[in-house]
């Protein structure tokens, strides 16, 4: 049988109806399957902060950017939503952030105190994923570490994985910015002093790159650090913050020759300590400038002006509005990006 | 957000015109309908991706004959003051500088109109030596379609973040975009736009904080000396 255009079209017009509601049908499942998925992790918070217990926020095993972007200030905003007083908080991490968590918890427990450093890395990169969406053996072993320093067991955890869980729905697209404005809360830090102040210039800036996928490690990549930190040294002192040393997560420092005017900051550094000592650096600093992701996350958090340099923006996508209404809302350190795909020859990763 | 008299006015003449008798009406009030829950942070970015279909603009006519008017290799630019990129003496001094710049290198042409048809006042640029100004090839009716040539055929787009700078990537024109205020634009415009134009691989689409612009400059050997960040 033959079918006209005219008949083609009633077929058509009786199928679009259905399809429509087919699709309606489709699409209130998947936001179905999204708001169970939200409310349970809601509601595990709600029964952990409901126990009454002392909570201990960690361990926080994966990268720094994810803790300076994302876990602090979801700290922040579980702290201020649950109203929950510092003095039930016990935060839990590695390389010296005490300082990252003052406000928030009256106790911090050091990774690194009761767990060599190597070992660490060894047993962190054994989870075979970066990112913390479930408690590991690793996080088991550290809690009874913490357990041993409280002196108790009667603690509740929140675990980075109910923040890995929720935040999932915005990285994958399923839940909107308004979503992260609700759950983060940006504010402004102060470093404690670590190391003698007078071991550094009286005015420098702080320079942090490391590889990453946004700023591969390619020899023109090197070339262009390494000219922008001889060019930044003609206008000021340079401190490099790498620490020549791969202990929290996938992204290796780029070293750079230091002499002259750039001072590199490893010498005052330990694995125990790293972190602390770059927090102070950035924080005495006239300017960052760095790799976009982990410490330029943080700096403008420490009132620094901060240029945060990338060459593939794909890997960014997520983090980036992120970043920029975060620190513009909280009027610290300016924050701004930068492009270098704007560099000529240069090419995108 | 809806059909105002002016809309009205302007089909009742189309349908005229051309003879639309039957023709039913798809106004921009329903696209802005359908995503105000994203501009407004309720919605994820996926409602965008669910509606809108994101290529490059097809190629117009050719050969175009205003070509032979133009210099053979040209950056076009086009700097207008906006919220992003405010018309500030700082920013005049900046824009200068960097056409000043850029002439050392190549032709620029400047897409300025003269005419004022939205909200922004072009920014007058120096115009000397190697900076070609436009105005005299296109009028009211066909200034539009005669920018997009000019941007097509241009080695490269520089201008204010906004309008233009969106539509260059999608003549598979590398761009450079300039802000120095991001509070003043929509961080939920530059997310779509970063992810459309990394996604389409037509041309490069790269912003610039200006106060950025200091670091780049330093990875570029100093050449380029903006008002920013760094002491």
């Amino acid at each position: 049988m033959s079918r006209t255009p005219a008949l083609l079209e009633v077929l058509r017009g009786v199928r679009r109806p259905m399809r429509r509601r087919n699709r309606e049908r489709k699409r209130l499942a998947e936001q179905a399957e999204i708001n169970q998925s939200e409310w349970q992790v809601e509601r595990e918070i709600e029964d952990l902060v409901a126990r009454g217990r002392t909570l201990v926020v960690g361990p926080w095993l994966s990268e720094v950017g994810f803790e300076t972007l994302y876990w602090i200030p979801f700290l922040h905003w579980l702290k201020g939503a649950f109203r929950l007083d510092s003095d039930r908080l016990v935060a839990v991490s590695r390389g010296g952030v005490a300082g990252w968590y003052a406000d928030l918890a009256a106790r911090y427990v050091e990774i690194w105190d009761a767990m060599d450093p190597a070992e660490f890395g060894r047993r962190n990169a054994e989870r075979g994923v970066t990112k913390q969406y479930q408690p590991s053996a690793l996080d088991a072993a550290i809690l009874e570490t913490v357990a041993a320093r409280l002196g108790t067991r009667d603690f509740d955890v929140i675990h980075p994985g109910l923040m890995y869980r929720l935040f999932t729905l915005y990285w994958s697209g399923k839940r909107a910015m308004g979503f992260m404005d609700a759950h983060l809360r940006f504010t402004r830090m102060t470093a404690p002093v670590v190391i003698d102040p007078v071991l550094l210039p009286a005015q420098y800036i702080a320079v942090k790159f490391y590889a990453a996928r946004s700023l591969p490690d390619t020899p023109e990549m090197r070339a262009h650090l390494r000219a922008m930190i001889a060019a930044l040294s003609a206008r000021l002192p340079v401190v490099l913050l790498d620490t020549g040393l791969v202990l929290e997560d996938d992204h290796a420092d780029y070293t750079f020759a230091a002499g002259g005017r750039v001072v590199t900051a490893q010498p005052w550094m330990t694995p125990a300590t790293n972190l602390g000592v770059q927090t102070q650096i950035i924080a005495g600093a006239s300017a960052f400038v760095g790799t976009c992701g982990s410490l330029a996350w943080l700096a403008p958090r420490l009132g620094v002006d901060t240029s945060a340099l990338f060459v593939d923006p794909k890997w960014l996508h997520a983090h980036l509005p992120v970043a920029m209404r975060g620190f513009h809302k909280l009027g610290a350190g300016r924050f701004a990006v930068a492009d270098l795909r704007a560099v000529p020859n240069l090419p995108s990763a | 957000m809806e059909v105002s008299a002016f809309d009205r006015d302007i089909l009742a003449r189309v349908k005229a015109d051309r003879r639309y008798a039957d023709a039913v009406l798809l106004h921009p009030s329903e696209m802005y309908r359908l995503f105000e829950p994203f501009w407004f942070q309720r919605a994820p970015i996926t409602l965008i991706e669910s509606f809108a279909q994101f290529s490059a603009l097809a190629p117009m006519a050719e050969p175009w004959p205003l070509r032979s008017q133009l210099p053979a290799r040209y950056v076009a630019a086009k700097f207008y003051g906006n919220t992003a990129l405010p018309d500030t003496s700082a920013n005049r001094a900046l824009i200068g500088q960097l056409l000043a710049d850029l002439t050392q290198h190549t032709d620029v042409v400047l897409l300025n109109t003269g005419h004022r048809f939205d909200d922004h006042e072009d920014v007058l640029a120096p115009t000397r030596g190697r900076v070609h100004t436009v105005e005299h090839l296109m009028t009211p009716e066909n200034n539009l379609a005669v920018q997009t040539q000019i941007i097509r055929h241009a080695a490269a787009f520089i201008g204010t973040y906004g309008g233009f700078s969106y539509l260059a990537p999608l003549c598979g024109t590398d761009t450079l975009a300039f802000y120095s205020h991001p509070t003043g634009f929509r961080f939920d415009h530059l997310e779509v736009a970063k992810r459309v134009f990394s996604g389409l691989r037509c041309g490069a689409f790269v912003e610039l904080d200006t106060r950025a612009l200091d670091v780049v400059s330093l990875g570029l050997g100093g050449r380029l000396r903006s008002t920013v960040t760094l002491p």
